[in-house]
């Protein structure tokens, strides 16, 4: 039974055991981490149950965001504009949508160049005595119906 | 300053079974990723859970073969999530040469070398890369190494005379001179 080459020995040590005593020993920590450890408290290391909790931690507060974002549009639904119908009015022709004291809309179908047609709100913003009236103007061109076949 | 709390009975043991063995665990851990620092934090990962047994009560016979079982769980579950990580096993880090100074060319060869040894130790059954971690970084002998494989000394000495074989021949088919 060949005994394992040494350094220690007397022979010339061999190339390749040199090299590979060289690697290893290279990698190796130094100097060699103590051990740091109490009773109260585990080994400090990098915890990657840390990293769990906040990732769950995480999922919940994204959560949270989403149904708090959710909430707030539902409150402030009505206070958003309803979108046009089909033909672009908000309401039949002629009648009238409060918006609250002194801003109403009426709207009406107007003409336009080259035969189209359109729908128009112009809503009056009430301002102080002697200013001049401000209006607001939205038109929403009405489609054209192509007819049946 | 004194500790405020009751020490942990099992604390002497522990740092002793510490003092004996974390060198034995990271080399085992060394041997399958060939990276020091993943090495270094399978290691602490592996004493901190035997330390939670103590704390917990639990009773170990053979601390060494559990610490053993324990690093070389936690090494191959440490590939499977490199392997979700970064889709392959993860990267080595040792065959490149950063050169901080110029270096003499003497030093330059010699990086070459150890570089070309490291790819092909890669190469190598996990079980031979143990029997090598063992020898070149512990100095352990035959007796020894057989002691924390749980195979006999022969097999040690075959397997030890193969690996440097080929480790060898390898070397020189790439023209490296050890």
């Amino acid at each position: 039974m060949t005994t394992l080459p040494s350094k220690s020995q007397g022979q010339p040590a061999d190339n390749l055991d040199c090299t590979l005593r060289e690697l290893f020993q290279a990698e190796m920590p130094v100097p060699w981490p103590q051990l740091m450890v109490n009773d109260e408290a585990p080994i400090r290391r990098r915890s990657s149950e840390r990293r769990r909790f906040l990732g769950s931690y995480g999922r919940f507060a994204v959560a949270a965001a989403i149904g708090v974002m959710l909430l707030g549009y539902l409150a402030l639904a009505e206070s958003f504009p309803q979108r046009a119908g089909r033909d672009g009015t908000l309401a039949p022709v002629g009648s009238t949508i409060s918006k609250g004291v002194g801003r109403e809309l009426t709207p009406r179908r107007v003409p336009l160049p080259g035969g189209k047609e359109a729908i128009l709100w112009d809503e009056m913003i009430p301002g102080n005595v002697g200013e001049r009236p401000r209006f607001i103007v939205n038109v929403h061109p009405v489609p054209e119906t192509k007819p049946r076949r | 300053m004194k500790s405020r709390a009751k020490a942990n009975p099992h604390r002497a043991e522990f740092e002793a079974i510490y003092q004996r063995h974390t060198r034995e665990v990271w080399a085992i851990v060394y041997a399958r990723w060939l990276n020091a620092d993943v090495a270094l934090d399978i290691m602490q990962e592996a004493f901190l859970r035997l330390w939670k047994q103590f704390q917990d009560g639990g009773e170990i016979l053979n601390p060494r073969a559990w610490l053993l079982r324990v690093a070389r769980n936690l090494a191959e579950d440490h590939a499977k999530s490199a392997f979700r990580r970064n889709g392959t096993q993860a990267p080595q880090t040792m065959n490149g040469v950063s050169a901080r100074d110029a270096f003499p060319l003497e030093r330059m060869e010699r990086d070459e070398t150890i570089g070309q040894l490291r790819k092909e130790m890669d190469r190598l059954a996990p079980a031979d890369r143990e029997i090598l971690t063992l020898r070149y970084a512990l100095d352990y002998d035959a007796g020894e190494i057989a002691d924390i494989l749980n195979i006999n000394a022969t097999a040690v000495h075959m397997r030890l005379s193969r690996a440097r074989q080929r480790l060898g021949e390898r070397l020189t088919g790439q023209g490296v001179v050890p």
